[in-house]
């Protein structure tokens, strides 16, 4: 990787993100309303109300059984 | 209407419809003011005018405002496809899986790298370089919506693909098909260009109400004079693409166009319904008049759906008993066919586990001559081909007013910035500013005719909405319908906040 003005590319890249973080000012409220939405959708919606499905988690024989039997329910009425 | 009287489906209906409404308040701005401000920015390069520049960060502030609350919203549809709509998930799974997977590599490769540039870039990279990102941004989210859109119109339009009778899912035959459907295609530039008219009312509203502040007067100015002309040309691409829209819904889902028509009984030469009172009470089969009251351009409707002035439109009674005379096949007979796939299919289903071949065989040539109208085996009577007439058609004439009213305002201000003659007419700019929730009240009912319209089909044809749903607890969606209902109040009021306090602020403030 080429050295420019003596600073290594990998260290411009973490500083442009470093300065850039470090100087905004709405952006750091929406940032924290950007980690709050996520944090409420992955670690309280998700899980408690969300639940990995049973069918979600059945295998897929399980799974092809399950449609099969939902697809043709209306013949064996 | 009891709401505990509502089955499961609804609620699992109301809260998919919930977050799509709520996620498609933000969705229209970053498309379309992405183009504005990747425009603006490329006037700042080519002029070398500071004036465009300060544009260009004004409005990409609000950009990142409505993009921060809007971001990650859209997941909420994906947990919800996983756990409300399971049964549908596998169905069409193979088809999704590709444009979905395509757009989460779009969104995070294009938007997520280009974005930062965007933001942090200026006075760090070339202005060269910082324009490309702006604009790379721009098509990065433009790209990200065209996915979803593919998969939203293949299930308007199943084409390119087939039913696995082994595993009971739709998989891919060709991919082009599914990506160049020409439904998906109309779909996905009339969102484009709406959208774009939305962000042109957004800025040229809050540019009237600088104005009408005595703010920001030459900055106000020049930038409505911009936004007039972006709206202006975008509204007639989505009149122009709402054409080819309403033609593909004539061929591939002819109920849906009955009901944005509130047409019950077909005709040649058919009149398209201007203005009109619309009778609620009216049912399939009655001998009620659908209008109270209406205004029909002759013949414009054959035209506008068939291309021709005096083809056969059919009406929901058509469509529903059948119109022999025309080459309409009735829901009653589909309904029939649909019987035949569903029984061939559990003939092939029984003769694979007896090891019978030849009855695989044969059961598999029946299935393939009727599978076309597989879903309409679930449906209860004939009659349950028609979408919701009522909001349909209110919806659909909402809709196409506000788009002639949009043209037509943006022509007037066009008009009266280039004379200098804002003073004589100081109420345009109340007009602009409140013409900022029309914009979305458009967007929003185009998605209620899409997608009302379609109803009974969660896959037009194929699938019943009532079989995609998995069998959940309904007390279940109902906390979450709950729950997401005051998330989205929050997030939107914090949204409303925020871009207040910014416009507020003025094109001045640093971000």
């Amino acid at each position: 990787m080429k050295v420019e003005n003596g600073i290594h590319p990998l260290k411009r890249f973490y500083l442009f993100y470093h300065d850039g973080f470090k100087q905004m000012k709405l952006g750091k409220i929406l940032w924290k309303i950007i980690f709050i939405k996520i944090f409420i959708m992955f670690f309280i919606i998700k899980p408690f109300f969300y639940p990995t499905a049973k069918f979600k988690n059945s295998s897929e024989k399980e799974k092809i059984l399950k449609i099969e039997s939902d697809f043709l329910g209306p013949l064996n009425k | 209407m009891d709401v505990n009287q509502l089955a499961q489906v609804d609620w699992a209906r109301a809260q998919f419809a919930l977050t799509a409404c709520f996620h498609f308040l933000f969705v229209p701005l970053t498309l379309g003011l992405s183009f504005m401000i990747a425009l603006m920015e490329t006037l700042y390069y080519w002029k070398k005018d500071p004036f465009w520049l300060k544009a260009t960060q004004f409005w990409m502030r609000l950009f990142g405002v409505n993009f921060a609350i809007g971001v990650a919203t859209g997941l909420i549809l994906e947990f919800e496809f996983g756990t409300n709509w399971s049964k549908y998930s596998w169905i069409v799974g193979d088809i999704f899986g590709a444009p979905l997977a395509i757009e989460g590599l779009f969104a995070f490769f294009l938007e997520a790298t280009f974005f930062a540039v965007m933001f942090f870039g200026w006075n760090r990279v070339s202005a060269r370089f910082h324009l490309f990102s702006t604009w790379m941004v721009a098509f990065g989210s433009n790209l990200s919506a065209l996915w979803i859109l593919v998969a939203n119109g293949w299930m308007q339009y199943p084409a390119g693909t087939y039913f696995n009778i082994d595993n009971f899912r739709n998989e891919m035959l060709s991919f082009s098909q599914v990506l160049f459907s020409p439904v998906a295609t109309f779909k996905f530039i009339h969102t484009v260009s709406s959208s774009m008219v939305v962000s042109a009312l957004f800025v040229m509203g809050i540019c009237a109400w600088y104005l009408i502040k005595k703010r920001e007067q030459i900055f106000a100015k020049k930038c409505m004079v911009f936004a007039s002309s972006f709206g202006f040309v975008a509204a007639l691409a989505v009149g122009m693409t709402g054409d080819g829209s309403a033609y593909w819904v004539a061929q591939t889902q002819p109920a849906k166009l009955a009901a944005m028509e509130g047409l019950y009984k077909g005709s040649k030469g058919a009149g398209l319904t201007l203005l009109g009172i619309f009778n609620s009470d009216k049912k399939i089969g009655d001998q009620q008049e659908a209008y109270s009251f209406d205004i029909k351009i002759p013949y414009m409707l054959s035209f506008l759906s068939q291309r021709d002035f005096n083809a056969f439109v059919p009406g929901l009674e058509d469509l529903v008993y059948g119109n022999p005379e025309n080459n309409i096949m009735g829901a009653v007979e589909k309904i029939q066919k649909g019987k035949e796939a569903l029984n061939s299919l559990e003939l092939y289903q029984r003769a694979k586990k007896a090891k019978d071949e030849a009855g695989q065989l044969k059961a598999k040539e029946t299935f393939d001559l009727n599978s076309r109208y597989l879903g309409y085996a679930y449906l209860e009577k004939p009659e349950s081909i028609a979408p919701p007439v009522a909001p349909v058609a209110h919806s659909f004439r909402i809709m196409v007013g506000l788009g002639f009213y949009f043209i037509v305002l943006f022509a007037f201000v066009i008009y009266v910035l280039r004379a200098n003659q804002l003073e004589k007419y100081p109420w345009l700019l109340w007009l602009s500013l409140f013409s900022i929730p029309l914009g979305y009240l458009a967007s929003q009912l185009g998605w209620v005719v899409a997608e009302l319209g379609r109803q009974p089909w969660v896959i037009q044809d194929l699938l019943p909405t009532a079989k995609g749903v998995t069998d959940i607890e309904k007390a279940s969606i109902q906390v979450t319908f709950f729950l997401f209902l005051i998330l989205f109040s929050v997030l939107l009021l914090a949204e409303i906040r925020i871009l207040l306090k910014q416009i507020q602020v003025g094109p001045e403030a640093k971000h």
